[in-house]
């Protein structure tokens, strides 16, 4: 998997590429938009990076250039300009997904592979049945079983832990689960994302010694086992 | 110096006008002279005509009944008794002698001779005689006689002209007050006129040079120049209001941001001047990123806020369903209601809509939601009930919570104003103010009224869309 990150921000390119190195792809950075252009036109990249504000170049025309020469990259902006018609400008010029800065790793990893996913045709067969250490989840009779145990969860915990088994070993942030289980799109700034974790928590891990659901402190949450 | 100065008022509106008006006046005048002055002239000369025409009539008759003495008689008659003009009357026999002639004295001077020539072709015209230094005129008529003879009869137009040339002087005494008046009510109307574009003007030039309250001071007259005087004044109040208001919210963020920024350093300085296990640096890596997260959570809510106060807030509008909207809300917060026993109802009628940012009124009840829900203690009850009143939707959040006290009341939708009871609890202090420059960046408002240790019940007035089934 080889994703091409277009930043001109020294700092903020190399926490990108180096984070999206330990997930496991390979990286090339460019710091303009021409050399950008350049390298996303010659070489094949499964997902982009893209910064809007570039040198010689800016991040919309490069992406415009992009499409227009029939190159089908994902890519995913960042922007410093976080107001809806910014973001609908963005994605019009051919952009695949749009996120502002400042943000969250975690959240622009969970982005980055999700593009990558959709690029590959990869959504497989929607899975039925999710298995993680000993808990088990059916989604199609949305039995919760764990350890041989069967939990009983209400609607919001069980989209909760769909949304965290989906992304085991990925930390997804409050902003993402608040975006999946209730659909908001902006951070109503509540403690409602803890209440819930706290709550499957009680459900799913209470009763075992080994604890899947962790807080990740200042960044979000991750299901994994050990 | 002065040529610059001529040319410079000569492009002026003022000049022009004046100069418009003052033409306008003078010609409108001069023409309803000239007018009076011809129809004047033109019915005196008629009714001379008539006067000559009616004797030469009765002349004829005479003379027809009596023969030449008849005539005679008539004509020394009326000469004597001296009530008229005399007349010239004058017999022509049928060898173009002259058979009698009476003539005024002062008539001497003109030459009777013109009248010869042609007289009997033109015998039934008038015509015009005028002495040699044309300073008076003689009009003659003139008819043939049964026996053949030429009968004339004349009449002076020195009483004509003597009127008319009375009438020439009073227009000329009447035309130079008459252009005075004009230049000078013309200047007047000018000055009048512009009066409101020349405040317009100054004005402009203090805003321009930084002077941001200053107006355009209004006339008392109703028309399209008082009109632009009160656009613009608007239009200066908007800026202002606006350009005050980023100065406000621009000292606003730079000092709520000093806090908290010094918080994320002094942590950060902390870690690193200490010898602190891995562990413990991670703790405050930790803080950083929190720290972090609420800057940028305070600086995006200190930015909604100034933008909805400004008017600078772009509302994607759509008709939204206010009972979709409790719904929203209440699942929202379903599970930390139902940790701390507190029960939420809800009453909406189902076809009651709004247009609307649907974001920023999920973020308004969510913030009216979180409010109540932190301030009702356990085993408290929270109501969520919305109605028309009006063509108003009236959305209304009722709780048992500790309430507000009076003094705490008209502080609470100030930016970062936390009363004693908030202190303790998580939160900014901004939420109450973005849900007041929200909701009247929606034409709505807002209301609170609290009993401390009864509850609180906040009620939102926003404009509805009628239902029409």
């Amino acid at each position: 998997m080889r994703v091409l990150v277009i930043e001109d921000d020294d700092k903020i390119a190399s926490f990108i590429v180096n984070g999206l190195k330990q997930a496991g792809f390979a990286t090339d950075h460019s710091a303009n938009g021409e050399d950008g252009l350049h390298l996303a036109s010659t070489e094949r990249y499964d997902a982009a990076v893209v910064d809007l504000m570039l040198p010689r170049l800016d991040g919309l025309s490069l992406i415009e250039r992009l499409r227009r020469d029939k190159i089908d990259t994902p890519v995913l902006i960042l922007s410093a300009k976080r107001s809806v018609d910014d973001r609908v400008r963005g994605l019009q010029a051919g952009g695949d997904d749009y996120m502002v800065k400042p943000f969250a790793f975690s959240e622009l990893l969970a982005r980055v592979q999700s593009l990558v996913r959709r690029a590959t045709g990869g959504v497989a067969a929607e899975p039925t049945r999710m298995k993680i250490g000993d808990l088990s989840v059916n989604l199609l009779s949305r039995e919760v079983v764990r350890g041989g145990e069967k939990l009983d969860l209400q609607a919001r915990e069980f989209a909760l832990l769909e949304y965290l088994m989906r992304n085991a070993g990925r930390v997804v942030s409050k902003t993402m689960i608040l975006e999946h289980v209730w659909d908001y799109s902006f951070d109503p700034q509540t403690n409602v994302v803890d209440v819930l974790v706290c709550r499957l928590r009680n459900k799913v891990d209470k009763n075992f010694t080994e604890k899947m659901i962790q807080t990740i402190r200042g960044v979000g949450y991750v299901l994994k086992t050990s | 110096m002065f040529l610059r100065r001529l040319s410079h008022i000569r492009k002026t509106i003022t000049f022009r006008l004046i100069l418009w008006y003052s033409a306008f006046f003078i010609l409108s005048t001069s023409f309803l002279f000239v007018l009076a002055y011809f129809l004047l002239s033109s019915s005196v000369r008629q009714k001379d005509r008539e006067e000559t025409h009616q004797k030469l009539g009765e002349y004829a008759a005479q003379y027809q009944t009596g023969g030449i003495e008849a005539l005679k008689k008539e004509v020394s008659l009326e000469g004597r008794s001296g009530k008229e003009d005399p007349l010239f009357v004058r017999l022509v026999g049928a060898q173009n002698t002259t058979v009698f002639l009476n003539t005024p004295e002062h008539w001497k001077d003109f030459d009777l001779s013109q009248l010869d020539g042609n007289s009997r072709n033109r015998n039934q015209q008038p015509a015009y005689l005028q002495t040699r230094d044309r300073e008076k005129g003689l009009e003659i008529e003139s008819t043939i006689l049964s026996d053949g003879s030429l009968l004339q009869v004349g009449q002076s137009t020195e009483e004509q002209e003597a009127l008319l040339e009375t009438f020439r002087e009073v227009f000329t005494g009447f035309m130079i007050p008459a252009i005075i008046l004009g230049i000078g009510g013309g200047s007047f109307l000018a000055y009048r006129a512009l009066r409101p574009v020349r405040s317009l003007i100054q004005t402009i030039r203090s805003v321009s040079t930084g002077r941001m309250d200053a107006r355009v001071s209004a006339s008392q007259s109703r028309d399209e120049l008082h009109e632009l005087v009160m656009l613009f004044n608007a239009m200066l109040e908007k800026i202002e209001t606006l350009i005050k208001g980023m100065h406000g919210s621009l000292d606003a963020v730079a000092h709520d941001l000093r806090t908290p920024l010094t918080r994320l350093r002094g942590t950060a300085e902390m870690a690193l001047r200490s010898e602190q296990s891995q562990d413990a640096s991670r703790e405050a890596l930790a803080d950083c990123v929190e720290e972090a997260d609420r800057i940028l959570t305070m600086l995006n809510t200190l930015m909604d806020i100034s933008e909805a106060e400004t008017g600078a807030m772009k509302l994607h509008l759509e008709e939204m369903n206010i009972s979709g909207l409790i719904k929203d809300t209440v699942e929202l917060y379903a599970h930390v209601a139902e940790d701390k026993k507190v029960s939420v109802h809800t009453s909406s009628p189902h076809d009651l809509l709004l247009t609307a940012d649907a974001n920023r009124m999920r973020q308004v009840m969510a913030n009216l939601m979180d409010n109540a829900v932190k301030y009702t203690p356990t085993g408290g009850r929270i109501d969520l009930e919305a109605c028309q009143r009006d063509h108003q939707a009236v959305i209304t959040i009722k709780d048992t919570g500790v309430g507000i006290s009076p003094e705490d009341a008209p502080k609470i939708w100030n930016r970062l104003y936390r009363g004693d009871q908030s202190r303790s609890q998580r939160g900014l202090g901004l939420g109450l103010s973005l849900v007041k420059a929200v909701v009247q960046a929606h034409d709505g408002r807002i209301e609170v009224s609290s009993e401390p240790g009864v509850g609180s019940l906040f009620t939102l007035y926003l404009p509805s869309i009628v239902q029409t089934s």
